[in-house]
């Protein structure tokens, strides 16, 4: 063989081998191995059979290539290719590169009627073989020329197999690379997350493609300037996020912010950006993070909260019906025994002679019903009442001895211990026996309320009363849900509830009553759980009669 | 001046007020009454034969005024029940007619309302007892009948003609006659349409 010739053999293993290194998809990978082979060796016809995904042959599988092979490309094109026993055997299992022998009469790939006219055929059957395993198999068949298949071919051959194979197993990997990429892509759109990279000193971000979508930004820009990435922040959120930024940069602490983002047609989302600063590869200091897009979640929330909103004035509106259904009762009863009663008078008195031991019993019950009625209008007045305060001296822990009497069913059915702590220095105070009941009563309450979804400990209110410069300080203290610091001037707004069942009035009317005996009513977190209401009044008066506002 | 009472009105209240002053309404119009603040006390009371009523509040202490008309139903007490709420609501009302509620008045109640739903308690009280009457007399004038008879009587009341009853027993026409007439003077019936009201009314059947 001339040196030029040997030259030229050269140049075609290497353009062969650079073709198939460049392939990175199976299918483009047989191909080009295929048309290399037969390129390079003059045979008339191949084929080209890839395994499934490598896996297929980890072991040697006998059944392969019959039923799992993947991908075949073959010249002429066939749509099976089956590998005879014998050759199965010694290609695949033992990897053995088989060479046609004398006498071999099976071949694949040859038209039967033309291979008898034409004689004799050689085959080639190379196993495509990577850290041990068959990922396939080259076979090559050409008309009956000894030379073909020349030992320097066949070593050509074998060094374009193992490129295949290394290149099989490369596509096999970046195969797997493009599909968690597809997973990270997806799973980022479903959760409506992107991740980002952002270099504190160059302003410029590198994010997903589901940042993208978030910021309404063109996939073309990248890496993105921080002005492209401020003109799309809500233009009365960018102060505060900037502001953020800052902060969390100077003090490299974690990054969690919540801000409106702005689409170019106007379309308003809730972003809500986490992140952690590092120092990246070109050792500048980045953030790096996830934004999420919590519209749907705010929208969410709004409705929920505007269903509660409406379920608590649907139950304020239910008690308030509740309360008309027993002043309905209270009256109807003596009402329908006046009725009554009058009717049977003037019967008692129609009769001939007249019964008038009969109707005087009737008149007489008439009147008892009356007042009765009577007085079930002036307890619904005194419940109305927003006139003068009556002050007498009163006894502050007699009152709420009374007020736990009344309560202490409610008391046992929600499973609360009471703990009193008196200071029994406290002399008598001047004050609205009534309204003071009220206030004990409504703040009892309260916590009882408090209480009623506390689980895992104890649900104890601690009363507790102290002689402080003049005034006494009484104090509710529970186990409860506790207050929202910022909630804690709200709660005693006329109509706020947070209660199921409130109307709204209790604090509103106790911070009433206390303000109009000089004092004053407060809430506040309690120690370990809880919240506590705590009220002050001068023991003494210092002008009488003052009106409640 | 007194009259014989009209019946007797059970009333069943837990206000001593309201109840006596419903009593006094009835008592005027001449009804007999009977006063109980509880359906245990009602229940412990024995019914006399009289024609009666009850007059029941539905929001009682202890059993309810629809658990009270509720177990005198299911003991087969066919006393009349007018029930009394001071708070009417539509399912309650419902509840209470379905049970066989004569009339469902809410407090405040107007007299005449509670006075014409007493008179017609009682009215339909005293057509059930008449009823039951008749039932019973009935009853044993047919006990009165003998084996032959009845059979000749279900066999009429049917709608069979003498001779087909004849067939159907094996005897003679003229027996048949002579057993129908017996029985219908036995029974009181003029008419054989009037025996075969009977006949239903004492559920005979073939």
């Amino acid at each position: 063989m001339k040196l030029g010739e040997e030259t030229f053999e050269l140049d075609l293993i290497a353009k062969a081998l650079r073709t198939i290194s460049k392939e990175i998809s199976y299918e483009g990978l047989a191909k080009a191995l295929l048309d290399a082979a037969l390129d390079y060796s003059g045979a008339a016809r191949g084929a080209v059979v890839l395994s499934e995904g490598g896996e297929l042959v980890a072991k040697a599988d006998a059944s392969f290539p019959r039923e799992r092979a993947r991908i075949l490309v073959s010249r002429p094109p066939l749509d099976e290719f089956r590998l005879p026993g014998e050759l199965d055997e010694r290609v695949l299992t033992r990897q053995e590169t088989v060479l046609s022998s004398e006498g071999w009469r099976d071949f694949i790939l040859a038209d039967p009627a033309e291979r008898q006219a034409s004689g004799d055929v050689v085959f080639l059957c190379l196993p495509l073989v990577h850290q041990q395993r068959t990922v396939g198999v080259l076979y090559l068949e050409a008309e009956a020329e000894p030379e073909i298949f020349t030992q320097k071919r066949l070593a050509a051959m074998s060094l374009l197999a193992s490129q295949a194979a290394v290149s099989f197993e490369s596509a096999q990997l970046f195969e797997a690379l493009r599909e968690t990429n597809m997973w990270m892509i997806r799973g980022q759109r479903l959760g409506r997350m992107g991740s980002y990279r952002w270099n504190t000193r160059t302003l410029l971000s590198r994010a997903s493609r589901e940042c993208y979508r978030i910021f309404d930004i063109d996939l073309g820009v990248n890496p993105v300037p921080f002005e492209v990435f401020g003109s799309r922040i809500h233009p009365d959120d960018l102060p505060a996020l900037e502001r953020a930024l800052e902060e969390a940069v100077s003090a490299r602490a974690p990054f969690n912010h919540e801000y409106r983002v702005v689409h170019r047609d106007g379309k308003t989302l809730n972003v809500v950006a986490v992140g952690e600063f590092d120092v990246g590869p070109s050792g500048d200091v980045e953030l790096e993070g996830i934004i999420t897009d919590v519209t749907e979640r705010k929208i969410e929330e709004q409705a929920l909260t505007d269903a509660r909103v409406e379920l608590a004035r649907a139950a304020r509106l239910a008690s308030l019906g509740e309360l008309a259904g027993s002043i309905i009762h209270e009256v109807s009863q003596p009402l329908t025994g006046i009725i009554a009663s009058a009717e049977a008078c003037l019967r008692w008195l129609a009769r001939d002679p007249v019964e008038l031991v009969d109707a005087r019993k009737s008149a007489t019950r008439i009147i008892e019903l009356a007042h009765r009625a009577t007085a079930v209008v002036c307890g619904l007045r005194s419940l109305a009442r927003e006139g003068q305060v009556r002050f007498a001296d009163v006894r502050l822990h007699e009152v709420i001895d009374e007020i736990l009497l009344l309560v202490k069913g409610e008391l046992e059915r929600a499973s609360i211990t009471v703990k009193t702590d008196f200071d029994h220095s406290i002399p008598p105070i001047e004050a609205d026996r009534v309204q003071l009941q009220q206030v004990v009563l409504n703040l009892t309450r309260n916590a009882v309320d408090a209480m009623a979804d506390v689980a895992g400990r104890p649900r104890v209110l601690t009363i507790a009363s102290r002689l402080l410069a003049g005034e006494v300080h009484l104090a509710f203290a529970d186990t409860g849900v506790g207050i929202d610091p910022s909630m804690s001037e709200r709660l005693f707004d006329v109509l706020y509830t947070t209660k199921r069942g409130g109307l709204g009035l209790g604090l509103s009317i106790c911070r009433k009553i206390i303000g109009a005996h000089g004092g004053r009513l407060w809430a506040e977190q309690n120690v370990n759980f809880g919240a506590k209401f705590t009220f002050s009044i001068p023991t003494r008066q210092s002008a009488h009669g003052s009106e409640m506002k | 001046m007194t009259m014989s009472p009209l019946g007797i009105v059970h009333i069943v209240d837990d206000d001593t007020l309201v109840r006596e002053s419903l009593a006094d309404l009835l008592r005027s119009l001449n009804y007999q009454v009977a006063l109980y603040p509880s359906a245990a006390e009602f229940l412990d009371n024995r019914l006399s034969e009289a024609p009666a009523c009850l007059v029941l509040d539905v929001r009682l202490p202890g059993a309810s005024g629809l658990e009270l008309q509720d177990y005198l139903a299911r003991v087969d007490i066919k006393l009349p029940v007018i029930l009394m709420t001071g708070f009417a609501d539509v399912p309650m009302s419902v509840k209470g007619m379905k049970a066989g509620a004569i009339d469902f008045l809410t407090k405040p109640i107007r007299d005449q309302d509670l006075i014409d739903a007493v008179a017609a308690a009682i009215r339909s009280d005293q057509d059930h007892r008449r009823q039951m009457a008749e039932i019973g007399e009935l009853q044993a004038r047919y006990g009165l009948l003998t084996p032959r008879e009845r059979q000749v009587v279900a066999l009429v009341a049917s709608g069979l003609m003498n001779k087909q009853v004849a067939n159907e027993l094996s005897i003679s026409e003229v027996t048949v006659k002579m057993h129908r007439g017996s029985a219908m003077r036995k029974l009181g019936a003029k008419s054989v349409a009037r025996l075969a009201r009977m006949a239903e009314i004492l559920h005979l059947s073939r």
